[in-house]
């Protein structure tokens, strides 16, 4: 069985309810502060700065942000 | 070619030719010759000398499951930490042979000496149920026949089998030609691990997916592994019944009990059980009716005529011989005394 | 071969409390493998009991979950049973260090070629927050209500004590390290113990006063300290790696 495909919230971000235990780590860690729970969903503010900070630290393989163009060569 | 081998030798050479690879043990008095003899072999096999006897049991699991047919030996102090590890292989369903040979108990007790005290550990040591299969020889060549036939009900059973001996039959030496003991060997039976996605746990599961509040499939599974169990152990009775015309007591005895007691097949039947567990409820049945009088002689305070009661329907009586020295005159005369 | 293809999915989300770093520890082991390209074919995981011990089932490879603190003889039997195999034990500090402290001391003497990731919380977590032999000096716990009187065990003291031997000290705030650390463990050719320093927000954190995982992860931020060149061995709440080649004497 593969991955859940999950929700896009920002064109950045993925998020997956199935798998997100609403820890609130990622809401933390983020250094813009981009993201945020409304009603029970994950919501982006758009700020997004792709630091994969919030796909590092989560424990639940919730959240995926591909990484910026420049860091990936 | 006849030799002079001695009951632990026996038992390693038997291992070997079963096929045994993996063998991981801690010293033990009367076990440890079995360690010395496969201690030469390092190189041919995996030999491990552990740090301490749970480390032993678990060692040869993980050789076991990673595809090499496995033995650990130990006795009655060894056993009880062992227990663990015997609990987890019938919980993960891993073919293995612990060797127990026993002496005297509780505790570190009287090392030296024999005993036959380990029966209903070796079938009630860990917790909660299972239907391990037991196998005790009562010569040097059953202890190497009775190897091998450990090795394949493991493998047949895919379960921990013990092999009950004796401090006495360990020790002792006869003349025996193993190249005519001819048994045969059963393959492995489980795909080693590399397979890529099987999980292996202690906990109660299905398909490897954990399952532990699920009671009615507790009662699925365990009604499965106890119908394997039985079944497989249907292949594995041995015995041996001298029946004698005119007794009319029927003696039983395992172990070096029946060697000693050989000589009084002139007066009475003897049955001796190699089998012990799953108890040989028909063959004891079939051979209690022609009898008047059963009783059990053993080297411990009556734990297998308990056994043989609950499948007989009338009183079995016992001679409990203790402190782990045996005599014929002096079970004559207590048999007389009954 | 990606990380996703050694994570089993069905079985997700995992019974780990939210915030609890052990999944970040997991995460981060699968990207080390990853990187280090071993195939799902060639690799056993096995684990003890605990929350931490739950992870082998997580894994889509071949998995053994074991009896409380023999997860290490398990993976030593595996190893020497077939060399071929890359033997991996996850599991916490009460399983590792506290019961199965014998067998720790033991295959770390033998130089049995596993590697031992240790989640260390320094509480037992799963049975509801009782002292472990790594929890702090004073601190409370269920079975330490007036504070523990002991000092934690030095893991990094026994594993060090060896002729040859491989130790890291990481956290699961600093992952880079913490991956880094995995890298290097998967590499090297013995017995390579990595102590992931974490934390277990329900069953310890709370009564500590932490409101969730994050504060505590934020703790760890800023109780360790990356120290990249050690001088001997680490001192207390500095993270690192220190190895030593030398043969068994």
């Amino acid at each position: 069985m593969h991955q859940a495909i999950g929700k896009k919230i920002d064109p950045l971000i993925t998020w997956r309810p199935e798998y997100c235990k609403r820890c609130f780590t990622c809401i933390n860690i983020c250094p813009v502060k981009n993201l945020m729970f409304q009603d029970d969903e994950m919501v982006s503010l758009g700020k997004c700065i792709q630091c994969q900070l919030c796909e590092k630290y989560c424990p639940d393989f919730t959240i995926e942000v591909p990484p910026r163009k420049e860091d990936k060569k | 070619m006849k030799r002079l081998i001695m009951g632990n030798e026996a038992v390693a050479m038997g291992a070997l030719k079963a096929g045994m690879t993996f063998f991981a043990a801690y010293p033990i008095t009367p076990a440890s010759e079995i360690m010395h003899i496969l201690a030469e072999k390092e190189g041919e096999i995996v030999f491990l000398h552990a740090e301490d006897e749970i480390a032993s049991i678990h060692l040869v699991i993980g050789g076991s499951l990673a595809g090499r047919k496995a033995m650990t030996s130990t006795s009655g102090p060894g056993m009880s930490l062992k227990q663990e590890g015997i609990g987890l292989a019938h919980m993960m369903e891993v073919p293995l042979v612990v060797v127990d040979v026993q002496r005297v108990g509780p505790s570190t007790g009287m090392p030296t000496l024999p005993s036959q005290g380990d029966i209903i550990q070796s079938i009630h040591g860990s917790h909660g149920d299972y239907n391990p299969i037991v196998l005790y020889p009562s010569s040097v060549e059953e202890c190497y026949r009775y190897t091998i036939e450990a090795f394949n009900a493991a493998e047949e059973s895919r379960s921990p089998v013990v092999l009950l001996l004796d401090g006495f039959l360990a020790h002792l030496s006869e003349t025996v030609d193993l190249d005519r003991v001819s048994v045969e060997i059963k393959p492995r039976t489980l795909a080693p691990l590399g397979h890529g996605k099987r999980h292996f746990t202690g906990l109660l599961a299905k398909d490897g997916v954990p399952l532990t509040k699920d009671s009615l499939y507790y009662r699925e599974w365990y009604g499965r592994v106890k119908t394997k169990m039985l079944e497989t152990a249907m292949n594995y009775r041995f015995y041996e019944y001298l029946k004698n015309d005119q007794a009319d007591t029927l003696l039983i005895a395992y172990g070096i009990v029946f060697r000693v007691i050989l000589p009084l097949k002139k007066e009475f039947s003897l049955f001796k059980p190699v089998s012990l567990f799953p108890v040989l409820e028909k063959e004891i049945q079939a051979a209690a009716s022609g009898h008047k009088r059963i009783v059990v002689i053993e080297m411990n305070d009556g734990q297998y005529r308990g056994e043989i009661q609950k499948v007989l329907p009338r009183e079995v009586l016992g001679i409990s011989v203790l402190g782990g020295t045996i005599s014929l005159k002096e079970i004559r005369e207590r048999l007389h005394d009954l | 071969m990606i990380y996703k293809d050694y994570v089993k999915w069905d079985r997700m989300p995992t019974n780990w409390c939210p915030g609890c770093s052990i999944g970040t520890v997991f995460r981060h082991l699968t990207l080390a493998l990853e990187k280090a390209a071993v195939p799902r074919e060639q690799m056993v995981v096995v684990s003890g009991i605990g929350c931490s011990g739950r992870a082998a089932g997580y894994f889509n490879v071949d998995s053994v979950h074991v009896t409380h603190g023999r997860a290490i003889p398990v993976a030593e039997g595996i190893k020497r049973s077939n060399e071929k195999l890359k033997v991996i034990v996850f599991s916490g500090d009460g399983d590792l260090v506290g019961i199965g402290g014998n067998h720790f001391l033991h295959s770390a003497r033998r130089d049995s070629d596993i590697k031992v990731i240790c989640i260390n919380n320094g509480i037992y977590g799963m049975t509801g927050g009782q002292m472990a032999p790594t929890t702090p000096f004073g601190e409370k716990t269920l079975t330490s209500p007036f504070g523990t009187s002991y000092a934690p065990l030095n893991i990094q003291g026994i594993v060090t004590s060896n002729a040859r031997y491989w130790y890291a000290r990481t956290s699961s705030y600093h992952v880079n390290h913490l991956l880094k650390c995995l890298g290097e463990a998967l590499e090297w050719p013995g017995f390579a113990f990595i102590e992931v320093m974490s934390f277990c927000i329900e069953n310890f954190g709370r009564r500590q006063g932490f409101k969730n995982g994050f504060d505590m992860l934020f703790k760890l931020k800023q109780d360790y300290k990356l120290n990249p060149k050690p001088d001997g061995l680490l001192k207390n709440h500095e993270l690192g790696v220190v190895k030593n080649v030398g043969q068994a004497s």
